[in-house]
């Protein structure tokens, strides 16, 4: 996908083509492990439904890391610069959260400010995000 | 919204406190776990790594410290990136910290810069957890 690109800078309004992806416990368990962010929150159910959680919440940081795949594979010949994210409501381990996102603006061909969601399977906004792309 | 300006973190409402610096590596097996539980593209560091730096036990720490409390739980608001540099594996970075708190809502706020070991500006991060009763119930 990223070759329809090649040479063409992104555009305004462009947008990214949505992707779909969902952590069960055992993908949290693995994050938790190679991030080194061990809150049982994320880890235990019954520490989570003490928090008043129906079930383990996907780590923010784990769903924001999302993003960056479902750039690459839209533009993998542009680079992330920045990223920024709100987390506006949990997503629990099992549940579908499809990745979206547009441009909002661009520089000189040489960078692009993307605008980037995240929906939950009731098509409520759980995460917002910014990423800024420059040319390599 | 922009959500890097959804929760501002220009103003201390406390003194910050200040950790560091901390010698920081990208070793490349935890960067390929790191990616593999991300899905990022393999041989590539991922963007967001230099999160599993904060998980430093003096990091942690002093955060429980700051919280005070002993029965609480972290909900992550929000976090941001902002890199000039990229990263690259197996070379030694320096990390400082500045960490604070905030009353109403409860929460901590944390920055980090990260800089080569000549003191060029790599990379900042910014989170903000909410603070909260590991029972659910409201700030502390």
């Amino acid at each position: 996908m990223s070759g329809e690109h090649s040479g063409n800078p992104p555009r305004p309004g462009e947008k990214i083509p949505p992707r779909v992806v969902r952590f069960d416990l055992a993908d949290l368990r693995r994050y938790a492990e190679a991030s080194g962010d061990d809150n049982p929150i994320h880890l235990d159910a019954a520490v989570a439904r003490r928090a008043g959680l129906e079930a383990p919440p996907v780590h923010g940081m784990l769903l924001m890391s999302a993003f960056e795949p479902a750039l690459d594979a839209w533009r993998a010949d542009w680079m992330l610069r920045q990223l920024s994210a709100k987390f506006l409501r949990p997503v629990f381990a099992g549940e579908s959260v499809e990745i979206s996102g547009r441009i909002v603006e661009t520089s000189d061909g040489s960078g692009a400010l993307l605008r980037l969601l995240a929906h939950n399977d009731r098509r409520e906004i759980v995460v917002i995000a910014e990423a800024t792309l420059a040319k390599p | 919204m922009s959500p890097a300006s959804a929760v501002p973190l220009d103003h201390p409402k406390e003194s910050p406190l200040h950790l560091g610096p901390f010698a920081v590596r990208v070793e490349a097996e935890a960067s390929e776990a790191f990616g593999r539980a991300t899905g990022a593209r393999a041989g590539r560091i991922p963007f967001t790594f230099p999160v599993r730096w904060l998980a430093h036990p003096q990091i942690r720490a002093a955060a429980a410290r700051m919280i005070g409390a002993t029965d609480w739980v972290p909900i992550h608001e929000s976090q941001s990136f902002d890199a000039c540099r990229r990263l690259e594996t197996g070379i030694d970075y320096r990390m400082r910290i500045e960490m604070w708190r905030e009353a109403r809502p409860s929460r901590l706020l944390l920055r980090a810069k990260i800089a080569t070991d000549t003191e060029e500006p790599c990379l900042s991060m910014e989170m903000t957890l909410r603070i909260v009763s590991a029972d659910g119930s409201a700030a502390q």
